[in-house]
C-alpha cells in the first residue's frame, strides 16, 4: 500500500475496472539493463503511479527489450500477485510472458512470495553490491532469512505531522510531543477543550503500522524462518494500546482516503496525526480532492520516543521492487531494479518519484523539493530524514497481512465503540491462527 | 443466476398450436431435420458443460482427494481451518435472510400483480425486472453509494439508523443481511416475471369456478394460485440456495471498496477456497471446500426437489 490517495468514488472506479493492461514494449539492450536484444524480453510488471518511472527508463535506455506490463500493483493487498504466483507455479513460468520484475505496493509481500509455499523471489544480493544495497533504507521488509528479496522503493517511515497554524491555537508556547504519554495527554486536552479536532485517526488496516510497529510491539515478530514471536501482553503493546484508550475521543474513525474524510474536511480537524512521510503531500493539500488545509501549515516532526526509549517509529507502505526466482535473465532483472531504485533522474526527481526515496544518496535532491511546500521546511527535512533512519526492523514481512487482520478485527469493535486495549488479544489470537494455518511456529514470549 | 424463460409456462394460444400439431403428421423429413437441429443445439450446451461444469468438477474432485496428505487429509484441514465455520455461519445466515425474506416477497408481489389489470401489471413487472440487469459486481457499486451515509440519497435513512460512516454501516452484524439486500433487489424481479407466467398458466375456468363458489380475491389467492405455483417456488428455492452457498463476488467487492475494513477475504466458503487456493497455492484444501459447497447444495436440492415434490406429474 503505497500510495491510498483515492476517494470512495476513485476506489469503485478501481475495483470497476480490472486492471492488468498490457502495455507495448520497446527493444535493445543497454548497459545497466543489459536485456537480450534478442529472444524473450525482460517482462516487467509496475503499478500506475510508476508509469513516470516506465517513461524515464524508456527515453533513457532506448531500444531495451522490456515488454512493460502496467497491473494493479498488488494495491491494498488485492492478493493479484499471490494469485497469479500460483497460476504460474501450476502452469509453469515463462520467458517473455510471466514476470522477471515485479513492483509491489505492499511492503510486507517479500516475506509472503518468498517464502514457502511460494519461493518465488530471487535473492539479489547475488546481482546487486552491497555498497549499494546497504544504502536501500527499509531493508527490514526485504533482507529474509539472510536473502535480499526486494529492494525498497520508497521510504514511508512515520513522523508526526503537525497543523503549525492549529497547533499555536490551542497549545500556545508548547512544543509537540516527543513521547506517546504527552502525545496522549495532549489528546486529552483536545477532547476536553476542543472538542471534534483531532490528534490522529484510528481505525484503518494500516494503523497495526503506525501505533504498534512505532512502539516495538512483539505482536508480528519473526524469530525464525517460520517462528512468529506474537505477544500482545508485552507492555510495549499494553501501554500504547492505554495511552490510546486515553485519548480515544481525540481520534477520528474515518480513513484519509474516504468520501467521509472530504465531506466532513477532517484534514482541516487534525491538529497533529502520526503518518507516513508520503502521507503530508498526499492528505493535506487544499485541493477539492482532499479539502485539506493546505500542506504550507505542515509541519513533520520526529515520531514520539517509544515507550520503552528506543527512538523507533513505523513504516506505512512503500512499494518493493522484486526479481522472480524463474527468471531466465536474472542478472538483466536485477540491474533494472537497480537502476529504479538508484537513479537520481528517477529517485532524485520529485516530478518523477512521489515518496522519499528509500536510496539514500537520492533523498537530499529529493527532500529539497519540500522547500516551499510545507511550513518551517528546515526543521520538516531534518525530521524525515531523522525518521527514515529509525524504522523498527522488529515488525516482519510475513505471508499474511496484519493490515488486513486488524481491519477486520479491531476497527469493527472501534467502530462499535470498543477499545483498543480490548481488541489486542483479538488481534493477536487472529494473527496467531494465520501464522498457524500458513505453517509457522507461534511463541509469546 | 438464470430463469428460463421458455419454460415459463406457455399461454393459452400455444396450446392451440400445439394441438393443431398434433392434429396432422409432419412430414418425415422435416421430422428428422428438426432432430439434427435439436442436436446441434444441445451439442454447444453439452460441449460447454463437459468443459466448464462437468470438467472442473471432475479437477476438483482429484484434487480434493490428492495432495501431500493423502486421502481426506484435504477435507481435515479445512474443517480444522479456523475460517472454515465462520465462513459457513456467514453463508447460511445470508441465506436464511435471503430465500425466506426473498420467497415472501416474490410470492406475495406475483400475487397483487396477477390481480392488477394486464397493463398496470406489465409496468410492474418491469420495474421489478430491472436491478436483474445488473450483473453482481455492478449492482454492488451501487449499494457502495447507497450505504455510504456521506454519498447516499438515502443517507436520512441510514442516519436515522444511527450508521454515520461507511465502516459503521457494513459492520460485521450487518453484512448478511446487506448482501440478502442486494440480492433480492437484483434477482427478486427475475422471478416475479417467472412466478407471473406461473400463474398466467392457471386455467381461467377453475379461477372463475372459485369466483362462482364465492371465493374472494385472498382465499383464490392462497387456496388456488399459491399451491398451483408451489413446484415454481420449489424450483425458485432449489437455484437460489446453489447460487446462494456460492456467494463470492458481493462480499468481495465490498471489502475491496472497503479497503479491508470489516469483512475478510475468507467472508464466504467459496472466498475462502479462492483465498487458500490463489493466495497460498493450497488448491487441494481449496477443491476440498469446494465439493463441500457441491455435497451442500446437492443434498438441499435433493430435499427440496423430494419435499416440494418437483419431479411429480400431476
Amino acid at each position: 500500500m503505497l500510495w491510498r490517495g483515492r476517494s470512495l468514488r476513485a476506489r469503485v472506479a478501481l475495483v470497476a475496472l480490472v486492471a492488468l493492461t498490457a502495455s507495448g514494449g520497446s527493444a535493445v539492450g543497454v548497459s545497466a539493463a543489459s536485456a537480450k536484444a534478442k529472444g524473450a524480453p525482460l517482462v516487467v510488471w509496475y503499478d500506475a503511479a510508476r508509469a513516470a518511472y516506465v517513461k524515464e527508463y524508456q527515453q533513457t535506455h532506448p531500444g531495451a527489450n522490456i515488454k512493460w506490463v502496467l497491473y494493479s500493483g498488488d494495491n491494498n493487498g488485492d492478493g493479484t500477485l499471490q494469485s497469479k504466483f500460483a497460476l504460474y507455479n501450476r502452469v509453469g513460468w515463462k520467458a517473455g510472458v510471466s514476470p522477471d520484475v515485479v513492483f509491489d505496493e505492499e511492503n510486507y509481500e517479500a516475506g509472503w512470495l518468498g517464502k514457502a509455499p511460494f519461493n518465488d523471489l530471487a535473492d539479489l544480493s547475488a546481482y546487486i553490491p552491497k555498497s549499494v544495497w546497504s544504502k536501500d533504507q527499509g531493508l527490514g521488509d526485504c533482507l529474509i532469512d539472510g536473502k535480499l528479496l526486494c529492494l525498497r522503493n520508497d521510504n514511508a517511515a512515520n513522523v508526526l505531522w503537525v497543523n503549525t497554524d492549529l497547533w499555536h491555537q490551542f497549545f500556545p508556547g508548547q512544543n509537540p510531543p516527543t513521547t506517546w504519554a504527552q502525545y496522549a495527554a495532549d489528546g486529552q486536552s483536545l477532547i476536553k477543550n476542543h472538542p471534534g479536532y483531532y490528534i490522529g485517526e484510528f481505525g484503518q488496516p494500516w494503523d497495526a503500522e503506525t501505533y504498534l510497529w512505532g512502539n516495538e510491539c512483539p505482536i508480528n515478530q519473526a524469530v525464525g524462518p517460520t517462528t512468529l514471536l506474537d505477544n500482545p501482553s508485552s507492555p510495549n503493546c499494553t501501554t500504547i494500546a492505554h495511552l490510546i484508550d486515553s485519548a480515544l475521543g481525540a481520534f477520528t474513525h474515518d480513513g484519509p482516503f474516504t468520501t467521509a474524510w472530504v465531506q466532513n474536511k477532517t484534514a482541516q480537524k487534525m491538529v497533529m496525526d502520526i503518518g507516513a512521510i508520503w502521507q503530508g503531500g498526499a492528505i493535506y493539500p487544499n485541493t477539492s480532492g482532499s479539502n485539506g488545509p493546505g500542506t504550507n501549515v505542515m509541519e513533520a516532526y520526529p515520531p514520539p520516543v517509544a515507550t520503552n526509549g528506543a527512538h523507533v517509529t513505523g513504516s506505512i507502505g512503500g512499494g518493493l521492487w522484486m526479481v522472480t526466482s524463474h527468471s531466465t535473465q536474472p542478472k538483466a532483472a536485477a540491474a533494472l531494479v537497480q537502476y529504479m531504485v538508484t537513479s537520481p533522474k528517477i529517485q532524485g526527481d520529485p516530478k518523477v518519484t512521489q515518496g522519499l526515496p528509500a536510496y539514500a544518496p537520492d533523498q537530499d535532491a529529493w527532500l529539497a523539493s519540500l522547500k516551499g511546500v510545507f511550513a518551517n521546511p528546515t526543521a520538516t527535512i531534518a525530521a524525515i530524514k531523522q525518521a527514515a533512519g529509525e524504522i523498527w526492523t522488529g515488525w516482519s514481512p510475513v505471508p499474511w497481512s496484519v493490515e488486513s487482520i486488524f481491519g477486520n478485527t479491531v476497527t469493527p469493535g472501534l467502530v462499535a465503540g470498543g477499545t483498543f486495549s480490548s481488541a489486542l488479544t483479538t488481534l493477536a489470537a487472529n494473527i496467531k491462527s494465520a501464522a498457524q494455518s500458513a505453517g509457522w511456529q507461534v511463541r509469546s514470549k | 443466476m438464470s430463469v428460463p424463460s421458455a419454460t415459463a409456462v406457455p399461454s393459452g394460444r400455444a396450446s392451440v398450436r400445439r394441438g393443431d400439431r398434433a392434429g396432422g403428421a409432419p412430414p418425415r423429413s422435416a421430422s428428422g431435420n428438426s432432430r439434427v437441429a435439436g442436436y446441434l443445439f444441445v451439442a454447444l450446451y453439452v460441449a460447454l458443460l463437459l468443459l466448464l461444469g462437468i470438467g472442473p468438477v471432475v479437477y476438483a474432485i482429484y484434487l480434493a482427494f490428492s495432495g501431500p496428505g493423502g486421502f481426506g487429509a484435504n477435507f481435515t484441514a479445512a474443517f480444522n481451518d479456523y475460517r472454515f465455520l465462520p465462513a459457513f455461519e456467514h453463508v447460511l445466515e445470508y441465506m436464511a435472510i435471503w430465500l425466506v425474506s426473498q420467497t415472501i416477497l416474490v410470492v406475495g408481489l406475483v400475487l397483487m400483480l396477477h390481480t392488477l389489470s394486464r397493463r398496470i401489471g406489465a409496468i410492474f413487472r418491469f420495474l421489478f425486472y430491472i436491478p436483474g440487469a445488473l450483473a453482481g459486481a455492478a449492482s454492488v457499486i451501487v449499494w457502495l453509494f447507497m450505504l455510504d451515509p456521506t454519498a447516499s440519497p438515502f443517507a436520512f435513512v441510514l442516519h436515522w439508523l444511527g450508521y454515520n460512516s461507511f465502516d459503521n454501516t457494513i459492520s460485521p452484524g450487518n453484512l448478511p443481511p446487506i448482501f440478502a439486500m442486494m440480492a433480492i433487489w437484483t434477482g427478486a424481479g427475475g422471478w416475479i416475471v417467472v412466478m407471473y407466467g406461473a400463474l398466467n398458466n392457471i386455467p381461467t375456468e377453475l379461477l372463475e369456478a372459485a369466483e362462482i363458489d364465492g371465493s374472494n380475491g385472498f382465499q383464490t389467492a392462497m387456496r388456488i394460485k399459491l399451491p398451483l405455483i408451489r413446484k415454481w417456488i420449489v424450483y425458485m428455492l432449489v437455484l437460489s440456495f446453489a447460487g446462494g452457498t456460492q456467494l463470492f463476488v458481493e462480499p468481495t467487492v465490498l471489502g475491496q471498496a472497503a479497503m479491508g475494513v470489516g469483512i475478510s477475504k475468507y467472508w464466504s466458503p467459496n472466498m475462502l477456497g479462492w483465498f487458500l487456493a490463489s493466495q497460498y497455492n493450497q488448491f487441494n484444501e481449496a477443491a476440498a471446500i469446494s465439493l463441500v459447497l457441491l455435497v451442500f447444495g446437492l443434498v438441499i436440492a435433493a430435499l427440496l426437489v423430494w419435499r416440494g415434490r418437483l419431479f411429480e406429474v400431476d
